[in-house]
């Protein structure tokens, strides 16, 4: 079984390398094929190529119907399907002006006919667009939504012309070519994003599967974290209870699970010193989690008996009553070990600056970079955004988990060479980086 | 099974919903929408299970009268009398654009025409169904006083011309002050009566809320104090750089500085300083120290999640065993 289980890791790993690879090399070609100066794109080009249906899409861009007509120096109009939408944004028109600077252009106005055997073209913008104007988005084209399932309608072909308005007249220009708007199965403005995260899942899944044959990586001491058997041993040694402070986010935020993680570790040494831990909780469905970790921690254990599923309650989800019955709950029981960990908002230093004024040892942690500061002044120990992340790794100690940070390193490391990189390339008035590898969020 | 389950559901889900965010298929849109929808729910349950745990917690805390057990009874009345008020009002609710007594939200985009005791009202965000027989409708006067009349027939949505922002049709019994002008901008809807819930939400939940929220003023100057003591190298930095933060967001101190310095022709070249040093610190050390720290969030998330769809990380579980 184990055996089985290597086997698929390493390949899923190379599979998922391999895939990162291909689709930092799929992002690679989509940018060549952007540039302006690659507009010579043959229908060959398409077929023989597997990027499939970004390009297909392009293909439709560069089939101009070129001319002037009636004396229309608007040319090369061209309607395209918007990219990366589920075909709700419509269509995109372009054209080129190609007139005197003197003739003078009152505006543009759009021209719009379904693709069907005896349609006319029918004037769709009510105001003419400004002489500058050289595109105009079509929303109007979107296909309606399918209720109840949100999904859309087939959506219809269109052709445009482009209409120049003079002072002394109006002229048409050729129409496109069909289009309609349809929706994309690739998000091509993520591709790099995508090129990313499949490495770096590449990455974890080898230095896993490296792991397990017996190559454990080594990470920083982490004092906050080297702290909590000695916060745990106080409250037993004091016989005051444990406070464990979850924040007040919800199951989704990494946060929030990072701080569940670090929950199972707390509550499986309280449980094992038998210390009574409280857990106030700020979302029903985290302490509905929260809980039955518990209870499966003290399964593991073996103590059972000694679980007690009422320690972790409901509050309320209302912030600063959250903050008020915790500091309540603080300055009552006066727990002698504070565990802040998760997201936190302004209630951060409320809590803090309680628990700190009946003396009792704080750690805390949360990925709120503007809360860090009230925590590092307020708690004795404080974990900085990643090492909240780290934590449950670093207190299991376990070999795959710790792989994880270690695939984290490499990829700051690229980072930070990606960083000076692109310094010195703006430095040099290169390209920017930052465009050269731009996401669409 | 117990573990082997989860994580399958785990890595199926992940994988799917990883996928989805680089699908922009309608599809996939609805996919997301319902998953979203699916957590709504679970939300919803977990909320019964949530006050179902506050409510026994509480219960027993008071009916084995423990310490300050008082305050679980307050806790215990606040819950249920506000529930209560909420069930009891519930229906009078559906109508938050209605302000009552003062001008209402309509009055920025709103227009009104008259014509005897029937009023077409029209505003972006008006409904028949928020807007109940029995309500006042309050038409403005020439003279800045108000004409108010009793709606007596349900409201009904009127169409109105595309763009254009919705109508409802109204019919009052009579104009209390005089007819009102044929037509006109700003109207208010009120309605009779005390709205408990409301009043107990503005005047308990809400100057409770801002109580503690203005502790923090105060919990900022002990932390300040602490966190300020120049007891090494690093923690003298941070007294420096706090000084210069403060001061530079002080507009009697700005004040001060730049006519101390602006009356001095060879030491005009200081003024604005404090800003300026304030900014840098604000925007160039800091900046950079917030930056590293959300870059390893971000990496930190990721590795994170990854450990869980693949299901290396268990310990949300309740560990590896």
């Amino acid at each position: 079984m184990r055996s089985a289980l290597r086997h698929t890791l390493r390949w899923a790993g190379f599979l998922v390398l391999f895939a990162g690879v291909w689709s930092g090399a799929v992002c690679h070609a989509q940018t060549v094929i952007e540039s302006p100066d690659d507009t010579a794109v043959t229908e060959d080009d398409v077929q023989n190529d597997d990027s499939g249906k970004d390009l297909e899409l392009e293909i439709t861009f560069e089939e101009p119907v070129t001319g002037v007509v009636d004396g229309s120096s608007v040319k090369n109009v061209r309607a395209m399907d918007v990219p990366n939408d589920d075909s709700g944004k419509g269509l995109d028109v372009v054209w080129e002006y190609e007139g005197e600077p003197s003739e003078s252009v009152v505006g543009f106005h759009i021209l719009r006919r379904a693709n069907e055997p005896g349609s006319t073209l029918e004037q769709i913008t009510a105001e003419p667009l400004p002489p500058t104007a050289r595109s105009y988005r079509d929303a109007s084209a979107a296909p309606a939504r399918r209720d109840p399932l949100f999904t859309r309608e087939k959506a219809v072909s269109y052709i445009y012309a482009v209409q120049t308005a003079y002072e002394a007249g109006v002229a048409n220009s050729l129409e496109s070519a069909p289009v309609a708007a349809r929706s994309n199965w690739f998000h091509t403005g993520r591709s790099w994003l995508l090129a990313a995260a499949l490495l770096f899942c590449g990455t974890l899944i080898f230095l896993t599967h490296r792991s397990r044959r017996g190559d454990p990586p080594r990470i920083r001491r982490i004092d906050g974290l080297e702290a909590v058997e000695e916060a745990i041993g106080r409250s037993t040694e004091m016989g005051k209870p444990i406070l464990y402070v979850a924040g007040i986010g919800s199951v989704q935020q990494m946060a929030t699970i990072a701080s569940i993680n670090i929950f199972s570790h707390v509550i499986k040494t309280a449980g094992e010193y038998a210390t009574r831990i409280a857990v106030p909780c700020y979302d029903p469905i985290v302490m509905q989690v929260m809980r039955t970790v518990g209870e499966q921690t003290y399964q593991n254990i073996g103590r059972p008996d000694v679980y007690d599923p009422d320690s972790i309650f409901f509050v309320t989800e209302s912030q600063f009553a959250y903050a008020a019955a915790v500091d309540g709950i603080m300055v009552r029981e006066k727990p002698a070990a504070i565990f802040l960990q998760g997201v936190f908002y302004a209630e951060s230093l409320i809590l803090a600056e309680t628990g700190n004024s009946i003396g009792a040892i704080q750690i805390a942690g949360t990925d709120r970079d503007a809360q860090l500061p009230f925590f590092i002044a307020a708690c004795d120990y404080t974990l900085i955004g990643e090492e909240l992340f780290a934590a449950s790794a670093y207190l299991s100690q376990d070999a795959p988990l710790l792989s994880a940070i270690r695939a984290q390193d490499i990829a700051k490391a690229v980072l930070m060479v990606l960083m000076i990189v692109g310094v010195v390339m703006a430095l040099f008035g290169s390209p920017d980086l930052a465009d050269i590898f731009k996401v669409e969020m | 099974m117990r573990m082997q389950i989860p994580l399958a559901v785990c890595f199926v889900m992940g994988v799917v919903m990883l996928a989805q965010y680089f699908v922009p298929h309608a599809w996939s849109q609805e996919l997301n929408r319902r998953v979203y929808d699916w957590m709504l729910l679970i939300g919803v349950f977990a909320l019964v299970l949530g006050v179902a745990s506050l409510v026994k917690l509480h219960w027993q805390r008071a009916a084995r009268r423990e310490g300050d057990w008082k305050y679980s009874v307050v806790a215990l009345v606040a819950l249920f009398g506000m529930t209560a008020v909420g069930v009891i009002e519930g229906h009078r609710q559906p109508a938050k654009q209605i302000v009552k007594s003062k001008v209402s939200e309509y009055s920025a985009e709103a227009s009104y025409e008259r014509n005897g005791l029937v009023v077409m009202l029209s505003a972006g965000n008006i409904a028949a169904k928020s807007i109940l027989k029995g309500d006042r409708l309050r038409l403005p006067m020439a003279d800045g006083s108000f004409s108010e009349g009793k709606i007596v027939e349900k409201p009904t949505d009127e169409a109105s011309t595309e763009g254009a922002p919705p109508v409802v049709r109204v019919q009052v019994d009579k104009w209390r002050n005089g007819d009102p002008p044929a037509q006109g901008g700003a109207f208010t809807i009120r309605r009779p009566g005390l709205d408990i819930f409301l009043w107990l939400f503005a005047n308990v939940q809400v100057p409770l809320d801002a109580t503690m929220f203005s502790l923090l003023a105060f919990f900022i100057a002990s932390a300040a104090f602490r966190a300020f003591r120049a007891r090494n190298i690093e923690a003298s930095l941070l007294l420096v750089s706090a000084c210069v933060v403060i001061l530079g967001l002080t507009p009697p101190f700005i004040h001060w500085w730049n006519s101390a310095f602006g009356a001095v022709d060879w030491l005009q070249w200081l003024t604005g300083f404090p800003s300026a040093a304030k900014d840098w610190v604000l925007e160039t050390p800091n900046l950079a120290a917030r930056r590293a720290i959300v870059l390893g969030v971000g990496l930190g998330a990721l590795a994170q999640s990854f450990r869980i769809i693949l299901g290396i990380e268990r310990t949300y579980l309740g560990g590896s065993e």
